[in-house]
This record gives structure tokens, C-alpha cells and sequence, in this order.
């Protein structure tokens, strides 16, 4: 090319391209944030804003904080909101008033109401996650707080009030916690704990980003720590039983934590998310009343990717991604690498199915923390979403503003197709796919009880979205196949007063209840969980919900009881909640 | 002309088939009018100002001078496109290498459309659209590839972007076509090639490409990973639990070579990026540049890590005595670091303390990561060198247990010689 003078075009064309490419775009603009998920954060008086307590120097639990729950904390029928909030500096003025954890009951009307003061459930440690499970078997959920510094554990009174039992109860962890589970890895009928730790923070480690900037320090610079087992002494103690569970000689740097059976020997077992360091598959090795784990994640396929690389494990999504009737594992990662799906396989344990499922590519420029299998659109299969933001600074998204501007980052929902693979949703999530926010716990439950399963998302620093899953919105584009009604069917597995833990439940249908689906079965068998700590720092509705399409009546439902009782019952009408309990004669 | 917004939703909401039509025609006057719209006739776009606040001085002074050059080029109409896009070009890697991706695009963008036979701007937008998972990656990656079509990391790199994206009958088409280059890349497109045809649900075929790679490059451990996948997957796993642990013992991943994106690391001038091109240096083995680029790093941020590397690079030199206050400034500042309390331990040896070497061995091997050949050996030739041959005896067990784990087998034997020496009574006080 030879000397070329430049500037030649009139600006009169310029202006004239730019103005007709403007209103192009301004009549194709989306209104508001039209779709499915509607921000009724506001409309029902959810006023809550983490707030890390920024102390200026890149202080790491910064960057991970805000998980969160939804439970029936006074057991009226309904779920309740529990946050965790972070601490002021120690060196912030004494005379205000600390940060804490806030409990918000739902009320008759939709509308919540702050009751931490009341309820006693107001720590103000440095929150990270929290743990929800009826300990006592009084039918009244207690709850296990998860800190950057000690753990806190709430026996609920059964009168709207907890006390503050950790001491009584002997469960000690003083490591950093992040997520925790409880389950009955020995099937004595009462819940243990499994408390996911992080890593040993050093504060005298700075970081910084490619252009110098002090940032927050990945997982690299520190040491991994052990995790902790704790188990129920049915007196109202606990014992530390991390050595003798086998769990002691491992040190990871957990996030995530979920319980299953996911070897098919009937016996909860653990799968642990490692941030930069290989997952880990806890194995349940115990004889009847014995605690005893194997690690095996290597061998069974999900403790790295498929070729090798230990990926940065934040959260886990835990179903049955492809209906073929195998629990499937779903991982968050940092942005660069693909979230991971990790495909149940029969023998040889799981194959990672991320590209082929359609979810590698949408998740590369992200960062994911919490997520969640669960039916959105009632058609009978499990669809995907995840809560992204940045651990450290990058460009500035659009939409993105105030303190976290830099880290904020949509998130993703996908559509399974009823086959396995899904399709990513932009405009049709409404918001929580078009509002960009520095996400993290993302949380599961039909808040609103109307068979349409709502989401909580938390920010690190910024305000949590209850977005409510409203059907009406759903006629749109990648949603049009289909039809006007989407039936369902929510079971609440009981045993005596408490739910139970570790349940599952099959539906069996007759018609195709996936109607995206070119060719479905004759017919269908759905398999849902009652495992409701999953995603990130969270615990989720701890009711199972099968989306049903068209299908107006549930032919045979299935439940099995973690002591290996069964129930089934036959035709059964839909959009309703049943409350299930074991039958008498074993 | 605004910067361009290149984003799916963007294009999507520009799909107006009335306006497209209209803008056709207008596009197509421009033709007329003989001016490309690669960047001839239209205002250049605003000049990429991020915020640099907190930046490290080097960088604003880099990005100062880059931008400022460019200004300047941009105030005078009678400059060659060529140079007016060089130093847009320049703008955007310098952005770019400091973490400005957003600005860095559109650099690339006005860079490529003012100099249309440069390879290096299209390559460069693409790789950070490919990052980004957008789809107009491919586009760039193709528009890279008709100016450089024999330049093959660039096919490995679209059959990345294209095996995540779910293209797989194209990632596999993009592969292929690099498979049969030098074996540096072969091995790269061969494994690129396996995991489409895993994703494929195609174990079988992923297994011979996956074998093809490890011929191409027997120490690729990304490689040897996937082997042991497809192993277990196969139903072999105890044959998956020998190339697991042999990809382990593997030190490091093969890099892709890609003399292009080369050039764009090496614009960078933070402490990140001195400390990244001295470790870099450090592997191929020229500690001289090695040194010389942690001297850089500590100028700009006297940290742990960077005294680390200069400590370490002098002491491959064989400078011993300056490379010991670089590894204790290191460990003041980060105290439990296995590798450079070994390098310390390694130092005092030389310089002839071995009773100064011990504790800060022993503490070194340890630390959760210090339980290492080479730093067992030096412990146990210090424990030698002190007459304290029972420790020696033991230490060198320890160390050769390891050497011969770790498939080190030239020092699994020197190991051993010290060993029978230490046995017999008879210390030689060798160099470790």
C-alpha cells in the first residue's frame, strides 16, 4: 500500500452511517429486562447489601465472601432468606455498629422482614457460607455458620430463636471455612457435619495484576488445609472425626462441597471442589454406624480435567444433567477455563462431557461461583445457571458500575434441550442474566410456593436479587416450543418431623414431558434429590420439584428413604406440594 | 467513527433488515467512491485513555509513550497507513500485555484496518476474542490466516477456540490441518485432534491421536493426561494409574511455540512481567538474562519472589556469595518458601558451611513442598561434609527413594554412591 492520505470521506456520510446504525439499534433494544427472571428484590422488601468491610490492602476473604440460604427457619410453610455479611477492620471505629449475618422471615403477604435482632442469628463474624440441617430431630432447622475465623453453630429454639451452641456442642474449626454440608455418612438417622476448609491465609503476601496493580491473591501463594468431619454425638455434642474418617491426610484448598450417593452403593459420599488444586471424591467406606471415607476422585474421573489440569473449583451443581438416571457433577472455574461437567458413566465413574454438552465456550470469559441444576421452564429437565464475578480486576463490563465495577460480570443460564445439552439464554433470563454484578452464592427454592423455582444470588459488596421465576415471560424466541401450561409436582420428604436428607425420588411419566425434544421416551423417568448444599457458601431448598410440561398427571412417583424404605404411589394430580413421609412397615 | 461494538448482542440488535439493506447501499457508495472503509476516509477512532491508577511507573510510562507516539501520527494526514497502523498496533500490545483487553481490541481492530497485510493485528484481536469466548474469533483467526496461512500455532489456536465453542466438525478440520508440521506442533494439533474426538464420544480414535502426540513429544504431560483418561475411560485403570504418575513426574507442560505472541510478551515491563521472562529464562537454561531480568523486577517491587529468582539465577552462574542476601532477603520476606530455603541451604554449601547449610535444609525438605531429590542430596552431602555420617546414610535413603520416584536416574545413582560411602565410613565431601 503506498502513501494513502486518509480523511477523504465527507463527515456528512460518517454521520449519516453512525445515524442509521443508531436507530437500527435503538428499535432491537430489549425492553427493561424483559424475561423469565424478574428482580423482586425491592417489591418485597429483601433490603440487603454485603458489605466485605474493605480494609485497603487486598484482604483475600474480600474477594469470596456472601453466601447465603433459604430455609424454613420457623417452619410456617415458607422460606425464609439467612446472608452472611463480612466484619469491619479491626482497626475501624469501635463505636459503630459490627456487620452481621441477616435473617429475613417471609411473611403472609410475599414480604420480608429483617429479624436477625430476634431471631439471635446476627453473627458478626467474617461470614462466608452457612449449613442448614435439623440436628435434634425436633423438626426445627439448625443452622452452621461458616467464617474467616470461628465457625458459629445455631440450635434452633423452635420458637423463631437460636442460641449460639458451638461451645456446648464441642465443634471447633478454627481454619477458614467456606462451604459445609450436613449429611449421615453413617446412617445412624442424625446429621453430621462435613465442613469444607480453604487455605492458611498469609497477609504478608502481596499480588498484583499484569500492569502492577495491588489485587486480591489467587489460591497459588498459599497453603491448602485439611478438611473437617464432625460427627453428631446425639447428646448435643460433637466429635472431631476428621483422623479416623480417613479425611486428615488430604490438604486442599475446598470451596464447594456436596453429599450423594455417586458410586450406587446406597451410602452418602462427598465430592469436594478445590480451588487450583485437584477435586476430591470422598468415597463412604464405613460399615453400618462406622464413619470411614476413601478419596478416589482420580479414579473415578472428576478430580481434574481431561487432561489433567487441576482446575479453580468454586462451585458444584449436582443432578441428573442428562436424564439417564445417574447423578452428574457441575463445576464453576475461573475465567480462561471452561466450567466442567463431569458425566455419571456406570462403573468406570464419570467422563467430562463439558463441550459436547454446549457449556465450554459460554463459561471461558467468566468466572463462576454459585450454581444450581433445576427445572426453570417445567419441561421435565434439569437447566443450568450460574452466578459470575471476578476474583481480580478486569475490563469493565457495560453494564457494570460502583465499587466492583471491575469485577462484575454476568451470568449464565442455559436451557437443556431434555438430552443433555444446553443452549445459553441471554435476554430471555431477564435479570439474572442482563444484570452484571459481582455474583457469588447462587440459591435455589420456590420462594413464592407457585411451582416455579426462583433464584437468590448474592453479590460480594453489593446488594442480593431475589429474582422470581415468573412463567408469563416465557413466550419469547428460544422458549417458544413451549406450550402455555407447565405443570408440576413438589414433594417434601419427611421422616417424623424433620426432612430428610439424602432421599430420592423418581417420576415416571407417560408422555415426552421435554417437548423440545425431537424424540423423547415413552417413558420418562425423572430423578431428583434432597440435597440442598450445593452451588456456593449455600444451602438451597431442601424440597425436591419435578417439572412436568403438559403431563397432567404424575403415573407412578417413587421416594427411597436414605435407610433404604420406599414409598411409591400412583397417579398422582400435579401443581401441588405433597409432604411424604416413609410407610410404617419397613 | 465511535469505537466498534463488536459484542453477539450488538450485531444482533443491528440485524434490522432495513437498516442493513440502507447501510449496504451506503457502503457500497463508499466503494464507489474508491476509498476502502479499512480505515480510509473515516475519523480515526479515540485514542484509548484507560485508568491508571495504582499502575507501576514503567507501564504509564510505556502506555504514555505509545499513545503519545501514536497522537502524534494521528495530528499529521499525510502519513502512510502503514505507519499510522504499526503504531496502533503497538498501542494495543503494549495495552494488552498490561491487562487492557477492551482498549487493546480496538487498537488491534484500527491497526488491521489501516494495515490490511500485517499479520500480526488480526491474530492478536483474535486470540483476545477467543479468550473472551466471542464468536467473531473465528472470523479474525481466519482473516489472520489468509496473510499468514503456513503460520501453524495459529490453526492450534482456532481449534481451541472452535473445540470450546462446540464446533467440533471444525476444530477437527482445524487441527488436522496442522497435524502434519514439525513435532513441536504436531504434538499439539495431535492432542487438539484426541480431545475432539473425545467430545465426539469417539474414545477410540482420541486414543491413536493422543498416542500420535506422545510420539511427536513423549514428555507432553497434557498429553500423557489425557492418555490416562482415556485408559481409565477404556477400562484399563491400572494402566491409567502408570501414565498419570508418569505425567506427573513430567515437569512442566509443552508450551506452544508461537514466535508471534512472543513479541507480544515481550512489550511488557511490570514487575509481573520481568519476573515471568526471568522464570522463563531460568528453564531455558540462560541464567546471564535470567538475572538481568529479576534485576528489573526488584528495581520496580522489592518482592519475595523476585529476590527468589535473582538468588537463583546467580547461583546457576556459580556465584554463590552475591546469590546468598538475595535468598535471605527472600526468606525474610516469605519464610517458609521450600525451593529458596533450598537455594540457600545450596549456596552455603558452596561457599563451604555446611553447618550453616543443615537447619536451613532441614527446614526446607520439611515444608509440604520441599520433600525433593535435590534438595535431599544436598542435606545429605552437608550431614557428609560435618562427619555426621548417620544422618548422611539416611538422608541420602531418602533422597535416592525419591530420585528413583521421580524417574531421575543419573542422580538415583550419584545418590547411591554417596550412599555406600556413607555406609562404609568414608565421606568424600563431593559437590552435591
Amino acid at each position: 500500500m503506498g502513501r494513502m492520505t486518509r480523511h477523504t470521506i465527507p463527515k456528512l456520510l460518517v454521520q449519516l452511517i453512525l445515524l442509521l446504525v443508531a436507530s437500527t439499534t435503538a428499535a432491537d433494544e430489549p425492553t427493561s429486562k424483559a424475561g423469565r427472571f424478574v428482580d423482586v428484590t425491592h417489591a418485597t422488601g429483601l433490603d440487603f447489601v454485603h458489605d466485605p468491610g474493605l480494609r485497603g490492602d487486598y484482604f483475600v476473604p474480600e474477594s469470596l465472601g456472601a453466601g447465603g440460604a433459604l430455609f424454613d427457619y420457623d417452619s410456617d410453610g415458607d422460606l425464609d432468606i439467612y446472608l452472611m455479611n463480612g466484619a469491619r477492620p479491626a482497626a475501624a471505629d469501635q463505636e459503630s455498629e459490627p456487620l452481621r449475618n441477616r435473617l429475613f422471615r417471609k411473611d403472609a403477604d410475599g414480604s420480608f422482614h429483617d429479624v436477625t435482632l430476634a431471631s439471635g442469628l446476627g453473627d458478626t463474624g467474617y461470614g462466608m457460607g452457612v449449613a442448614i440441617g435439623d440436628v435434634d430431630q425436633d423438626g426445627a432447622p439448625d443452622v452452621y455458620v461458616t467464617n474467616y475465623g470461628p465457625d458459629v453453630f445455631y440450635r434452633n429454639q423452635g420458637d423463631g430463636t437460636f442460641v449460639d451452641v458451638t461451645q456446648v456442642a464441642g465443634i471447633d474449626n478454627p481454619d477458614w471455612a467456606s462451604s459445609a454440608v450436613f449429611f449421615d455418612p453413617d446412617l445412624d438417622g442424625d446429621l453430621d457435619l462435613y465442613v469444607a476448609n480453604y487455605l492458611v491465609l498469609d497477609t504478608a503476601v502481596v499480588c498484583s495484576d499484569l500492569a502492577g496493580r495491588p489485587d486480591y491473591c489467587g489460591p497459588g501463594s498459599f497453603q491448602g488445609v485439611s478438611d473437617r468431619l464432625f460427627r453428631n454425638q446425639g447428646d448435643g455434642t460433637w466429635s472431631d472425626v476428621s483422623r479416623s474418617a480417613g479425611l486428615d491426610q488430604v490438604k486442599g484448598k475446598g470451596l464447594g462441597v456436596v453429599s450423594a450417593d455417586l458410586n450406587g452403593d446406597h451410602k452418602p459420599d462427598l465430592f469436594v471442589a478445590n480451588d487450583g488444586q485437584p477435586n476430591l471424591l470422598w468415597l463412604n467406606r464405613g460399615a453400618a454406624g462406622e464413619i470411614l471415607f476413601e478419596e478416589q476422585a482420580l479414579k473415578m474421573g472428576v478430580a481434574v480435567d481431561a487432561i489433567g489440569r487441576a482446575e479453580a473449583g468454586m462451585g458444584i451443581a449436582l443432578g441428573d444433567a442428562d436424564g439417564d438416571g445417574m447423578v452428574d457433577l457441575f463445576l464453576s472455574h475461573l475465567r480462561t477455563q471452561t466450567n466442567t461437567l463431569y458425566s455419571q458413566a456406570g462403573d468406570i465413574g464419570f467422563v467430562e462431557t463439558t463441550a459436547a454438552a454446549g457449556l465450554a465456550g459460554p463459561s471461558l470469559p467468566f468466572t463462576g461461583f454459585g450454581t444450581g441444576f433445576f427445572d426453570a421452564d417445567n419441561d421435565g429437565d434439569l437447566d443450568l445457571a450460574v452466578a459470575n464475578g471476578r476474583v481480580t480486576r478486569g475490563p469493565i463490563e457495560a453494564a457494570a458500575e460502583g465499587a466492583w465495577a471491575a469485577y462484575a460480570e454476568p451470568n449464565l443460564f442455559f436451557l437443556n434441550d431434555g438430552r443433555g445439552h444446553f443452549k445459553r439464554i441471554v435476554t430471555e433470563g431477564g435479570a439474572l442474566t442482563q444484570q452484571v454484578e459481582n455474583s457469588r452464592a447462587l440459591i435455589v427454592g420456590d420462594v413464592d410456593n407457585d411451582g416455579h423455582v426462583d433464584l437468590l444470588v448474592t453479590q460480594g459488596g453489593g446488594r442480593a436479587l431475589l429474582l422470581r421465576n415468573i412463567p408469563s415471560m416465557r413466550n419469547t424466541e428460544s422458549m417458544r416450543n413451549t406450550e402455555s401450561k407447565e405443570h408440576w409436582l413438589g414433594v417434601q420428604i419427611h421422616d417424623g418431623a424433620r426432612t430428610v436428607v439424602g432421599a430420592r425420588a423418581w417420576a415416571d411419566l407417560h408422555a415426552a414431558v421435554s417437548s423440545n425434544s425431537l424424540e423423547g421416551p415413552a417413558v420418562q423417568h425423572l430423578l431428583r434429590l434432597v440435597a440442598p448444599s450445593y452451588s456456593y457458601l449455600a444451602h438451597n431448598d431442601s424440597r425436591i420439584h419435578f417439572g412436568l410440561a403438559e403431563t397432567p398427571e404424575v403415573d407412578m412417583l417413587r421416594v427411597r428413604w436414605p435407610d433404604g424404605r420406599t414409598l411409591t404411589l400412583h397417579d398422582l394430580p400435579v401443581d401441588r406440594w405433597l409432604q411424604l413421609t416413609p410407610p410404617r412397615d419397613h | 467513527m465511535a469505537a466498534i461494538d463488536t459484542s453477539p448482542r450488538s450485531l444482533a440488535q443491528s440485524s434490522s433488515k432495513v437498516g442493513l439493506t440502507a447501510l449496504a447501499m451506503i457502503l457500497w457508495l463508499v466503494g464507489l467512491l474508491g476509498s476502502p472503509t479499512t480505515g480510509l476516509g473515516q475519523a480515526p477512532p479515540a485514542l484509548p485513555n484507560p485508568d491508571l491508577t495504582d499502575v507501576e511507573a514503567w507501564v504509564v510510562a510505556r502506555l504514555q509513550e505509545r499513545r503519545s507516539q501514536l497522537a502524534e501520527l494521528e495530528k499529521e494526514s499525510s502519513h502512510s497507513t502503514l505507519v499510522v497502523g504499526e503504531a496502533w498496533g503497538a498501542y494495543g500490545m503494549s495495552l494488552d500485555v498490561h491487562g487492557f483487553k477492551t482498549e487493546a481490541l480496538q487498537c488491534y481492530e484500527q491497526a488491521a484496518n489501516l494495515d490490511p497485510t500485517e499479520r500480526r493485528w488480526p491474530y492478536f484481536r483474535a486470540i483476545l476474542l477467543a479468550e473472551l469466548s466471542w464468536p467473531e474469533a473465528s472470523e479474525w483467526f481466519e482473516r489472520a490466516r489468509v496473510l499468514a496461512p503456513d503460520y501453524m500455532p495459529l490453526n492450534i489456536r482456532l481449534g481451541n477456540h472452535l473445540l470450546a465453542a462446540g464446533d467440533l466438525a471444525a476444530a477437527r478440520a482445524t487441527f488436522g490441518a496442522a497435524s502434519g508440521t514439525r513435532r513441536q506442533l504436531a504434538t499439539h494439533a495431535h492432542l487438539g485432534l484426541a480431545r475432539t474426538a473425545l467430545a465426539m464420544g469417539n474414545p477410540d480414535d482420541a486414543m491413536v491421536q493422543v498416542r500420535r502426540a506422545l510420539a511427536a513429544e513423549p514428555r507432553h504431560r497434557d498429553a500423557r493426561s489425557l492418555l490416562a483418561e482415556l485408559l481409565r475411560q477404556l477400562g484399563q485403570p491400572e494402566q491409567a494409574e502408570v501414565e498419570r504418575q508418569r505425567a506427573e513426574r513430567t515437569e512442566a507442560s509443552i508450551g506452544l511455540p508461537d514466535p508471534m505472541a512472543v513479541t507480544l510478551f515481550e512489550e511488557g515491563v511490570s514487575s509481573f512481567w520481568f519476573h515471568k521472562r526471568g522464570r522463563l529464562y531460568l528453564t531455558a537454561g540462560d541464567f546471564v538474562h535470567a538475572a538481568e531480568e529479576f534485576r528489573q523486577a526488584l528495581e520496580i517491587a522489592p518482592r519475595a519472589e523476585h529476590h527468589a529468582g535473582l538468588g537463583e539465577a546467580l547461583l546457576r552462574l556459580g556465584k554463590a556469595e552475591e546469590a546468598e542476601p538475595e535468598l535471605r532477603a527472600a526468606i525474610a520476606l516469605r519464610p517458609e518458601s521450600a525451593p529458596t530455603l533450598a537455594h540457600l541451604g545450596f549456596a552455603l554449601w558452596q561457599l563451604g558451611k555446611p553447618e550453616a547449610a543443615i537447619p536451613v535444609l532441614e527446614q526446607s525438605v520439611n515444608l509440604p513442598q520441599g520433600d525433593r531429590a535435590t534438595a535431599l542430596d544436598v542435606l545429605a552431602a552437608a550431614y557428609e561434609a560435618s562427619g555426621q555420617l548417620a544422618q548422611a546414610a539416611e538422608t541420602a535413603r531418602r533422597a535416592q527413594a525419591r530420585a528413583i520416584a521421580t524417574e531421575q536416574t543419573e542422580l538415583a545413582r550419584r545418590i547411591g554412591a554417596r550412599l555406600e560411602r556413607c555406609l562404609a565410613g568414608e565421606p568424600a565431601g563431593d559437590q552435591p
